[in-house]
């Protein structure tokens, strides 16, 4: 079975790196590449294709602002856009629902990251995985306000 | 020919010894008697009046019409006042005129129908009369001035109130304000009356040296000195200016200084088509209404400063709030950037670690859990701060933050917390509107809402929590009530880690609302209240 691969969004170098050495580490990923800024991010699933996206909400460039990019900019040749899985300390309900809308299929808390690669899995085949004490909150939120996650976002 | 009467000494003596001047006349119109008052009073003798044509005592410009009154008086005699409403006047021997008024009686003889006019000069009275007539205008002009004074919404409402007052109810000429301008001379503020045309051309300067500079109005904006101008054209002050007044029918001027905190800030000057109008009691009287309109000034002044104190006041608080906020923001990212980032990637290698562990060395297993525990309770904590520190989302409506924040204080807690909105209080029709308040509003309701909740937690031991938030036309009101062991609002006071509640009560009274604490019959209930518009500026967050 072929590899998912990764693209790692964070400004962080610390985190960065730790996010590619836990990926690795599983056979089930192929990390294809890191990117400090949302900017670069897009460049770099522009050349080279990727199945699930790890983004940082508050990196420069990041959060709902590069998920929509990602999700709209033409993915590298012969590959589908990918899932947008957002990665952040902060999981107020507020920036969760922001990200739902801009189309991202996972939210995952700094600090509770030890089931990363299981979770990463998971959104790599299809599932919506909000893995935050808000996001009932969030979705609450998001389906009032009329602006539903629309199956393309989904992916 | 010489009256019966004149041989009756009864009537002679009471005649002669009349308080008033009595005149006989024939039915000629001839004089046939005058006592001695009469012709004291004319300034005749006996031999020269006797004889004479009543016509003689009263101006040439009466004569003609007085022969015919005469004639017309002889056909229907009847005692009577003479013309009650002419103007009468007597001619004295040396062509002086004065006020009369005359009663007529008829003393019927063989001889003929003799007329009897007692005239009595009444040039007092008349004086009497003008100046009482001239005093009650002034009163009343002064009574309506003040009046001005008092409902005048500021300095230039009050200038132009007085003017128009002087004019239309003292009935002068014309009425002006006016005030120096360094360089430039002296400035228009208010006009009233007909007397655009003049003051337009008065071409007035406050040097000192200049001839046009020692005015009137220039020494009362220099130096703050009352001018009155019993005679404009006569007065040497005024020089410069009589061509100019004569052809507006000027007559008298009445110039005073209007002072502000002690410094003249404007002249007030009054202009009369009569001369010596200004008298002693007038001047008093204006120099009354200036010093009316200089404590008016000194209260707009001191409005003017209250109001600007008040601004200050509201911008410092509301800078204040907002810099609290970035304060918070600021120690918000370099808690994430240090400590939280870091602890992720701990986190994410203790994960790694584990895997590796549980292949080698499975008795460290234990261990590393224990260390992913610890990394992953002091992130939530961290991340917990965050959410504290850092403002809503921009567009979030204040119930859903309250919401949240709610579950994030109580979380753990066996607290059944609601959070509702309530559409009683005539607030917004759309649901909570995010835009209702001013950031700066909501970010101390939300504070203050989390103290609260943070109380409940701490000391109320309760069950449940329900806050409402209610939104009305002004504002916006948020109401905790638990049910919990109460609270003696006297203790909140002194006891250490309580002066929360003073703390929400500052919050609340900055942001112009109130805050108050009460303890129901079970539990606790904390309300306080916000307003949607700033309190001095009146600015106002605005609704979708």
């Amino acid at each position: 079975m072929a590899r998912i691969r990764v693209a790692i969004g964070d400004d962080d170098a610390g985190v960065r790196s730790a996010l590619a050495d836990v990926l690795t580490a599983d056979p089930r990923f192929t990390v294809v590449g890191t990117a400090a800024t949302g900017e670069e991010l897009c460049r770099l699933t522009s050349r080279v294709p990727a199945d699930v996206v790890l983004l940082d909400v508050r990196m420069p460039g990041g959060g709902a602002d590069a998920a929509q990019t990602l999700r709209t900019c033409p993915p590298a040749p012969g590959s589908r856009p990918p899932a947008v899985v957002a990665v952040s300390a902060h999981t107020g309900a507020a920036t969760v629902a922001s990200m739902l809308r801009a189309g991202a299929v996972g939210y995952l808390a700094k600090g509770r990251l030890s089931r990363l690669p299981d979770l990463v899995a998971r959104c790599a085949g299809g599932e919506v995985v909000l893995a935050v004490p808000s996001a009932t909150e969030a979705l609450r939120r998001v389906v009032r306000d009329g602006q539903a996650v629309s199956p393309a976002a989904l992916g | 020919m010489k009256p019966d009467f004149v041989r009756d000494r009864a009537v002679l003596a009471l005649l002669d010894a009349s308080p008033n001047n009595v005149v006989a006349v024939d039915e000629e119109g001839v004089i046939c008697y005058a006592n001695a008052l009469a012709l004291d009073t004319f300034g005749y003798d006996a031999e020269e009046l006797l004889g004479q044509r009543v016509e003689l005592l009263i101006p040439d410009r009466f004569a003609e019409q007085h022969v015919g009154h005469r004639r017309a008086f002889a056909r229907e005699p009847r005692a009577r006042p003479m013309g009650v409403d002419l103007e009468l006047a007597g001619r004295r021997r040396d062509g002086s005129e004065f006020p009369v008024e005359i009663s007529l009686t008829t003393l019927p003889g063989p001889e003929g129908t003799c007329v009897i006019a007692t005239v009595a000069d009444v040039s007092a009275r008349r004086t009497a009369e003008l100046r009482l007539q001239v005093l009650s205008r002034a009163h009343l002009t002064l009574a309506r001035m003040n009046q001005a004074i008092v409902r005048a919404g500021s300095a230039q409402d009050l200038y132009e109130e007085t003017c128009r007052v002087a004019v239309e109810h003292g009935r002068y000429l014309g009425a002006w304000v006016a005030r120096e301008v360094p360089e430039r001379g002296v400035e228009s503020l208010a006009t009233a009356g007909c007397l655009d045309d003049f003051i337009a051309r008065l071409d007035i300067t406050t040097d000192p040296g200049d001839p046009r500079g020692q005015g009137p109005t220039a020494g009362a904006l220099r130096e703050g000195r009352s001018h009155f101008s019993a005679d404009f054209l006569a007065d040497p002050a005024t020089r410069p200016w009589h061509t100019l007044a004569a052809r507006h029918g000027i007559r008298a001027s009445a110039t005073m200084p209007l002072r502000c905190d002690g410094r003249v800030v404007a002249a007030l000057t009054i202009w009369s088509a009569e001369p010596h109008v200004f008298d002693e009691q007038m001047r008093a009287l204006l120099e009354g209404v200036a010093e009316n309109v200089s404590f008016a000034l000194d209260r707009f002044d001191a409005e003017d400063q209250l109001a600007r104190v008040a601004a200050q006041r509201s911008e410092l608080l509301t800078r204040l709030v907002a810099a609290q906020e970035e304060e918070r923001s600021r120690i918000a990212a370099d808690v994430h950037d240090d400590s939280v980032q870091a602890l992720a990637a701990v986190d994410l290698r203790l994960g790694l670690l584990q895997r590796r562990v549980r292949e080698t060395a499975p008795e460290l297993a234990t261990s590393v859990a224990e260390l992913q525990d610890t990394v992953g309770s002091v992130t939530a904590g961290l991340r917990q701060l965050l959410f504290d520190l850092e403002p809503a989302a921009e567009g979030t409506a204040l119930v859903d933050e309250l919401r949240e924040a709610a579950e994030h204080i109580l979380a753990g807690y066996d607290v059944r917390c609601t959070v509702r909105l309530s559409t009683d209080g005539g607030g917004p029709a759309s649901y909570d509107d995010p835009a209702w308040l001013p950031a700066v509003v909501r970010a101390q309701a939300v504070r203050v809402a989390k103290e609260a909740l943070i109380n409940v937690r701490k000391h109320a031991r309760a069950t449940s929590v329900t806050v409402t938030v209610r939104p009305d036309a002004e504002g916006v009101q948020v109401v905790v009530t638990d049910d919990g062991v109460g609270v003696d609002p006297a203790n909140l006071r002194s006891a250490r880690g309580h002066r929360g509640l003073a703390t929400m009560r500052e919050r609340a009274e900055i942001a112009g609302g109130w805050c108050r604490i009460d303890r129901g019959p079970s539990g606790t209930t904390l309300a306080f209240w916000m307003p949607r518009r700033d309190p001095v500026t009146g600015s106002a967050g605005r609704p979708a």
